[in-house]
């Protein structure tokens, strides 16, 4: 059976891959190629349910994108960024069947890791069923 | 004398003072620039490892059980660079931490045990 994890993991990375935004994984510790305009997502699957007398399996979550800007230049760069995102996955389905919903954008708060950064978070359900 | 190569003369006759207690260190940069979100992979690029004198003068284990161990490094043998692991003799530590003033470095390095 495949991995109903990677499958909705490699949906996103099907976009990340080509739009115009710095994407880099919660966890990542590379190099950062613009270090005042970028975005560090991580997925969190809430919830799994059984449909069909166990036959089918709907699996849901959330996509949390912390879209980091220059302190001061959020209303320029990290709304851009945010409606880049929204355009590529609000409403859309993607190759492994991940189905996006509506997204959420809180405001600008510090970065408590480097203050000279604030980041957004933007928020997306997803459901995949299986 | 400039105080810089005061100090750093200083660092010098501190090292030679320690003797065999002096270890080669290797570091390996962790050489990732990127990542493929498709394969989920990050994209690394090749980087040499750099060698350089050693003193390991702390070594403790936390709670839950991991070696951490203190080393102090000559400074100018030691780029600043995001470093993955340093190998002293046959143990390989992941580095935690990494602090220098430009004649010392510290690193804080940890493994499981």
């Amino acid at each position: 059976m495949s991995n109903k994890f990677k499958e909705v993991i490699s949906d996103f990375g099907t976009v990340f891959n080509v739009i115009s935004v710095d994407m880099y994984p919660d966890d990542y510790s590379g190099d950062i190629a613009n270090d005042i305009r970028f975005v560090r997502y991580s997925v969190l699957f809430t919830n799994a349910e059984d449909y069909n007398h166990q036959r089918d399996t709907e699996l849901s979550g959330l996509l949390i994108a912390r879209i980091f800007s220059e302190k001061g230049y959020a209303a320029s760069t990290a709304y851009d960024d945010a409606g880049t995102l929204d355009t590529a996955l609000e409403g859309k389905r993607l190759p492994n069947g991940t189905t996006l919903g509506k997204s959420t954008l809180e405001q600008p708060i510090d970065d408590p890791a480097n203050e000279t950064l604030v980041f957004m978070q933007y928020q997306i359900p997803f459901t995949q069923f299986r | 004398m400039e105080l810089s190569s005061t100090i750093k003369s200083a660092v010098n006759t501190a090292f030679a003072a320690l003797g065999d207690l002096v270890q080669t260190a290797t570091l390996t940069p962790k050489g990732v620039t990127g990542f493929n979100h498709e394969t989920q992979q990050v994209i690394s690029s090749n980087s040499t490892p750099v060698t350089a004198d050693a003193i390991e003068y702390n070594r403790k284990i936390n709670l839950e059980g991991q070696i951490v161990i203190d080393v102090v490094l000559k400074a100018w043998e030691v780029p600043n660079d995001k470093y993955l692991t340093i190998t002293l003799g046959t143990e390989t530590f992941r580095i935690a931490e990494f602090n220098t003033n430009g004649y010392s470095t510290e690193i804080v390095a940890k493994k499981e045990k």
